[in-house]
């Protein structure tokens, strides 16, 4: 196209130019995998150089498939506009993606005019499409573009070859150079009918990611997606092993791998196509090589040679998506437990987000008041124990009611709190090539785990939320604790956020200057906390001058208003108004108990001792040994009594404050922020 | 038996959340072991809440506890911005951009009172109860249990928009919750609504949907409620770079909706963080500040907080037209605030003082010639009210009239006593169409000296076939003996109240006793323009409209033209409600108060019927008079032009607004009565006996 052409249409009215493109991208975009990687680069490319770019779908959509979120991510940012072919649309340039393999029945490209088409050739039959001459009457210059060497040879004599074969337009910007702390190594294995497997056991600090280029991008086995073209930034390694003589090759796949600094481990028989980039080994070689690559970089940065000239990254950003002034949301995504420590968390953070970083909630805890209240926008999907039926069934819905909240909203990030990162959850976020997985990921899972742990991988972030200095975790999470960034215990409050004595017991209807205790044991969702209470309150009540309040969970299931002579509390967050008590009996939920010992609030934990994924009885117990709090078993309620005859002495109280304050650090909610911020910021 | 014994004799089970699910029951359970457990939690289930139940009536009303409600008091909490509306992404079936909806439904659950059925059940019914919350939300889940317990047939699945969940949790029931701010993100609200219905039905395997919600919730637009609504879902803009925006906002809506009891702690926190606004802020801030001063009758504290920001007050109209009225001597003049800083006339101001500013400033208003404003020309009329010029005053006040094509005064004398004693209109032609019969309703108070003119008023009316039911309220004045003197009009039906009861519980009467199709009232001080009649059942047929509602001036006996603060002098007229009778019978009665019953009323049917259905005329129909004996004026329950409110009419207009907005049973009358009585200001129904009539 020449300069005098663009300058003429430029001054050519808007609606006057709905029809005419500089270059039209025909082919299957629902298609996944590296075909789709390639189309998005190609949009990517020409709207980087100013260049109107259109897109077709020439094929007819197979039932439940959708377009590949690259592209979609294309046309959302505006880099492309969806061309109804019916409109007769007029371009400089069409490219036709795998012809073979389009809808001709249907004459998708009938009413197009072209100056030059490029017939790309990803397989032999895309030589020989009957009548395709006649099929493009207008498409002027008809040109057939090999994609690689060996395509090229098997071409027919008589066809317009292009000089240089057709390669995806990486750019060194286009895949931002991973920024952040990680200790593992990922590993990915492209997967087709015709390649090498992956090995069968990889060493513990390496995460397998198999790459399932053949359509579906779930592998089962994985419980999650091939990652989108963006998450490549994150593999440390990328080996693909096809049989010889395989034509349809990934490219963009392994150049932007290798752009992307990654090492790309190919057999030997793809030198010629791939050029000096690529390790060249045998599949068994593959953890060896990548090795062997990976100190040589570290040793790169450790003489102070920036990461990015070790991976060649270099040159402006001409493709960067357009922004607009206001930066995509954070989309907190709030799993349901048995209290609301999920949602505590993620509001603590959120409330520590830089100020202009727009932040929304996703609940499946059903705690969408106490969030509206803190003035966040939220939403609610039901959690599977809301829900009949099979897990897989609630997580098909899960999933696409997540995908269509971030089709609604545009998140930039989802920040996951939960034990449970499902395939739904992990293919939702997936589903947007420009979105971001991170997960806040308390430790202390006690025996328990869950079965999609593995996910972690598909995480481009992991945070864990820490817990009192010295606290034995013997949990699944501890084990993997070098894939996190580790912060201090989160708490929603800073000290300075509580009301004070007067304030808070004026709020309450309590007496400042008579003793009070406050009960919170939850939400009693997996513990009988009726008769617990009853029994709470009754020994309570025989110390004279006691006043009495028991905190209702703003997610509980029924309503505590039993006992008389009681005050009871509803709302959040309760450790606002902590100052109006002077102990307390408490779970020791990761919340409760974090808020209780930093805001020296001296307390008696009862854990919750039934099956789940939160060691509460371990979290209590360092307590105890730590001289902080007391820790008390259920089946020991004979001893409470004494216990509140010791804390009803001011001298006690003191004692466990004090000691409480000082195990406790910084809130680690700024952190937390600050690390997502920064994932953020090191990917935009 | 005491309450404690009664909660130590149960042992509460687990909820049903903890106890294994049939699919965690190994495979070699047998099913009825399955059915057994099932069966046993419902049990629990029922016995758990008859014995709560029996707990809280043992304990009586007074041991009845009441939640403590905690609410975060965080400063300068980060809030969620509105999220941002963009173009829908092209989709059709060549480009499925859509997510892909999972084909297989899932399973509701069947609640704790049929727990035992979850299986057997097949049937899956969506309810909607969006806009109920509450005891309302409460009681319609309640009702679906039991339905549900004697059908057995079942399983409920509830639509809501309240973030309040309790009523399902505690019942076992699944729900779904559909935010407001999905609505906003589509392009057309109710288009979003039924899109998330229709894959809310695919999800579960909806049979159909019941329709429980709040109507109210569904009429956005009645425009006080929706402001309210609006401005809730754009709640996300508080965040910290603009929350002051957001609570001055709250603010203009809390006064323009008469949400008073919301309105003292949001001036109190602008003020509180005055001098810290930015700058764009500060005048908006200023003049909901200022408005609540009015309206709450603190003087002292305007006059103070104008003197203080004066350099606000010099950039804005507003601002300057209270502090020129206020902040000045009421005797004096000062030229400096005949101009508001637009440039425009300070009208309000020039109303106020043209006994002393009249020779000052009327030449310039003169030069306006006739390209002056119909309130340019009621302020003229004012002065020559003021010097008694009748001609003068007659062009004047007709050219204000003709602007609006109304009927123009023929005869004005300022002889002695209330102007509108003496004033004429022109004769207007009798409208075509009379055939429908319209019952105009007066009550009539110590009006003795002003009952002539207003039924006279009626009575010329150009619609002719009217029937005018008047009746007195035991007045002692000789008001009756001024109603005999209309009875040789066949027209007109005397009534007589049997006990004082004020002009709403005679309106109640009235209208049962109405003939005619369409009913509406006049005030027995007011004088309505000859075509009122006319004009609004021409209005109404028209626009196929329940109700209409015109404008009135408020003039004084002495002639002169009210102006409000906004510098017009045309005002909704409440009074002139001119609605089809069975409006009436279905949103009626009126409530029993001495004042301002007729806006509650107004404002309810338009938020039931909707403003399509209840339309405002812009054109003035009635001449009200402003004198200290009107209803308006009476010291204590006082409402004037400036928009000041007395505490009684605060009250009552803060708790039938708030009953608009938050819901709850709108025809119910306890709660506001008790703050209507708590004020003063309740009557009661003592019914009206007619008058023989002498023919």
């Amino acid at each position: 196209m020449t300069r005098k052409t663009v300058k003429r249409r430029a001054k050519r009215p808007a609606d006057d130019g709905a029809a005419r493109f500089d270059v039209l991208i025909a082919g299957d975009m629902t298609r996944l995998g590296d075909w789709s990687f390639r189309i998005a680069l190609e949009i990517r490319n020409h709207a980087g150089s100013g260049a109107r770019v259109g897109m077709i779908q020439a094929a007819r959509p197979m039932e439940g498939q959708r377009v590949a979120p690259e592209i979609q991510t294309c046309v959302r940012r505006g880099l492309a506009l969806v061309v109804d072919p019916a409109a007769h649309p007029a371009t400089d340039l069409l490219v036709i993606h795998a012809p073979s393999e389009l809808d001709w029945e249907a004459r998708p490209l009938a009413g197009i005019v072209s100056e030059r088409t490029i017939l790309v050739c990803h397989h032999t039959e895309d030589f020989s499409v009957p009548e395709i001459k006649q099929r493009l009457r207008g498409s002027g210059e008809l040109v057939w573009a090999p994609t690689n060497p060996w395509l090229r040879q098997a071409a027919p004599a008589a066809l317009t070859l292009s000089p240089d074969d057709w390669q995806p337009p990486v750019k060194s910007t286009d895949i931002p150079a991973p920024k952040l702390r990680r200790q593992r190594s990922r590993l990915g294995w492209v997967v087709s009918h015709h390649s090498a497997p992956p090995p069968e056991a990889v060493p513990a600090d390496v995460d397998l990611v198999c790459l399932d280029l053949d359509g579906s991008r779930a592998s089962p086995a994985m419980h999650a997606p091939c990652p989108s073209l963006d998450r490549l930034s994150r593999l440390d390694c990328l080996a693909y092993f096809p049989e010889p003589g395989a034509t349809a090759l990934p490219d963009a796949l392994i150049l932007s791998a290798l752009d992307a600094g990654a090492t790309v481990a190919l057999p030997r028989w793809l030198k010629p196509h791939y050029g000096v980039g690529p390790v060249y080994c045998e599949p068994g070689q593959v953890l060896t090589r990548a090795r062997r690559k990976r100190t040589t970089r570290a040793i790169a940065s450790e003489l102070g040679k920036p990461a990015a000239d070790v991976s060649g990254a270099a040159g402006a950003d001409h493709t960067r998506p357009q922004q607009g002034s206001r930066p995509r949301p954070v989309m907190f995504l709030a799993s349901n437990g048995v209290g609301i420590g999920h949602v505590s968390r993620l509001l603590a953070i959120a409330r520590r987000m830089d100020p202009r970083q727009p932040v929304m909630f996703v609940t499946q805890a059903q705690a969408v008041s106490a969030i509206e209240r803190l003035g966040y926008l939220a939403e609610y999907i039901p959690s599977a124990s809301y829900v009949g039926g099979d897990l897989e069934a609630w997580d098909s819905w899960f999933q696409f009611e997540l995908e269509s909240l971030i089709d609604a909203y545009d998140p930039a990030l989802v920040v996951y709190d939960g034990n449970n990162p499902s395939p739904g959850l992990v293919r939702a976020v997936a589903s947007r090539a420009d979105c971001r997985l991170a997960w806040v990921r308390r430790g202390l899972w006690g025996n328990l785990t869950s079965p999609f742990i593995d996910n972690a991988r598909w995480f481009d972030l992991i945070v864990e939320p820490g817990e009192l200095e010295g606290q034995p975790d013997e949990g699944m999470t501890a084990q993997r604790r070098d894939e996190a960034v580790p912060v201090p215990p989160i708490r929603l409050l800073d000290d300075t956020e509580l009301l004070s004595r007067g304030e808070a017991a004026k709020a309450v209807g309590l007496d400042p200057a008579r003793p009070s205790a406050l009960i919170q044991l939850g939400a009693g969702y997996n513990r009988d906390i009726v008769s617990l209470i009853d029994h709470l309150v009754e020994v309570l009540q025989q110390v004279p001058q006691l006043q009495v309040s028991v905190a209702e969970w703003v997610n509980g299931a029924q309503s505590l208003t039993h006992w008389p002579d009681v005050k009871y509390l509803r709302g959040y967050p309760l450790s606002q108004y902590f100052n109006a008590f002077d102990f307390s009996i408490a779970a020791a939920g990761y919340n409760t108990f974090h808020e209780t010992m930093s805001f020296g609030l001296p307390t008696i934990f009862i854990p919750n001792r039934h099956p789940s994924m939160d060691d509460q009885a371990g979290r209590a117990l360092h307590a105890q040994n730590l001289h902080a709090a007391f820790e008390l078993d259920e089946a020991d309620l004979a001893d409470l009594p004494e216990l509140v005859t010791l804390l009803m002495d001011p001298k006690a109280r003191a004692f466990l404050a004090d000691n409480s304050r000082r195990l406790c650090g910084p809130n680690g909610a700024a952190q937390a922020a600050h690390a997502l911020t920064e994932m953020l910021e090191a990917v935009r | 038996m005491s309450a404690r014994s009664t909660v130590r004799a149960r042992r509460v089970e687990p909820p049903v959340s903890e106890l294994p699910q049939a699919e965690a029951v190994p495979a070699t359970t047998h099913l009825s072991e399955v059915r057994k457990l099932r069966e046993a939690i419902e049990r629990h289930y029922r016995t758990n809440r008859t014995l709560t139940g029996l707990v809280h009536k043992l304990a009586g009303p007074k041991g009845e506890a009441a939640h403590v409600e905690l609410r975060p008091r965080l400063a300068g909490a980060t809030q969620s911005q509105h999220p941002e509306r963009r173009p829908e992404p092209a989709t059709d079936a060549w480009w499925p951009a859509a997510p892909v909806m999972p084909s297989a439904p899932l399973a509701a659950h069947a609640g704790h009172d049929c727990f035992s059925l979850a299986d057997t059940i097949g049937d899956t019914v969506g309810v909607s109860v969006m806009g109920l919350r509450g005891v309302d939300l409460d009681r319609v889940v309640g009702g679906v249990a039991a339905e549900q317990r004697k059908s057995k047939d079942f399983k409920p699945v509830f639509l809501t928009d309240q973030p309040d969940f309790l009523p399902f949790v505690s019942r076992g029931y699944s729900f779904e919750y559909l935010s407001t701010f999905r609505d906003y993100l589509a392009p057309r609200a109710e288009e979003g609504r039924e899109t998330r219905r229709g894959v809310l039905t695919t999800k579960w395997g909806l049979s159909r949907i019941v329709n429980h919600d709040d109507a109210r919730a569904a009429n956005r637009a009645y425009p006080p409620l929706a402001a309210l609504l609006n401005h809730n879902t754009d709640m996300s803009r508080a965040c910290h770079h603009d929350r002051f925006g957001w609570i001055i906002e709250t603010l203009r809506i809390a006064l323009s909706g008469e949400r008073f009891d919301a309105a003292e702690g949001l001036a109190n926190y602008l003020l509180t963080f005055f001098d810290r606004l930015e700058g764009a802020h500060q005048i908006p801030a200023a003049r909901v500040i200022c408005r609540k001063f009015i309206a709450f009758g603190e003087l002292e504290k305007l006059r103070a907080f104008l003197f203080k920001n004066i350099a606000q007050v010099k950039k804005d109209d507003s601002l300057f037209t209270w502090f020129s009225t206020y902040c000045t001597g009421n005797t004096e003049f000062l030229a400096e605030f005949a101009l508001l800083p637009s440039r425009k006339i300070n009208v309000y101001y020039l109303s106020k003082r043209m006994a002393v500013a009249g020779d000052q400033v009327v030449p310039n208003l003169l030069a306006a010639g006739d390209g002056a404003t119909a309130n340019g020309n009621l302020l003229l009329a004012n002065y020559f009210a003021i010097r008694r010029d009748a001609a003068l005053y007659k062009m004047f006040v007709n050219r204000a009239l003709g602007k609006h094509g109304d009927s123009l005064l023929s005869k004005v004398s300022f002889d002695q006593g209330n102007l509108l004693e003496r004033l004429s209109f022109e004769n207007r032609p009798p409208a075509r169409d009379q055939h429908e019969l319209v019952s105009v309703i007066m009550s009539s108070y110590e009006a003795a000296e002003t009952i002539g003119y207003a039924a006279r008023s009626i009575l010329k009316q150009s619609y002719g076939n009217i029937e005018l039911l008047i009746c007195d309220d035991c007045s002692s004045d000789g008001t009756s003996r001024e109603l005999e003197k209309l009875r040789s009009d066949p027209r007109v039906r005397l009534f007589q109240s049997k006990a004082q009861q004020g002009t709403y519980g005679i309106r109640n009467s009235l209208i049962a006793e109405a003939r005619g199709s369409y009913v509406t009232f006049h005030d027995s001080d007011d004088f309505a323009f000859p075509d009122r009649i006319e004009r609004q059942l021409r209005f109404l047929r028209e626009h196929g409209a329940a109700a209409v509602v015109g404008q009135w001036f408020r003039v004084t006996g002495e002639g002169e033209f009210v102006f409000s603060s906004d510098h017009a002098v045309a005002r909704l007229a409440v009074v002139s409600l001119f609605a089809h009778r069975g409006v009436f019978e279905r949103f009626g009665p009126y409530r029993t108060a001495r004042v301002a019953a007729d806006t509650e009323f107004y404002e309810r049917l338009r938020m039931s019927l909707g403003v399509e259905a209840v339309r405002l005329m812009t054109t003035p129909l009635i001449l009200g008079l402003a004198s200290a004996n009107s209803l308006t004026r009476s010291p204590g329950i006082e409402a004037t032009e400036d928009g000041f409110r007395a505490p009684a009419r605060r009250a009552y207009a803060a708790a039938a607004a708030k009953r608009r907005h938050m819901g709850g049973n709108h025809a119910g009358t306890a709660p506001i009565d008790e703050i209507l009585a708590a004020n003063g200001i309740l009557m009661s129904h003592a019914g009206v006996e007619e008058l023989e009539t002498r023919r």
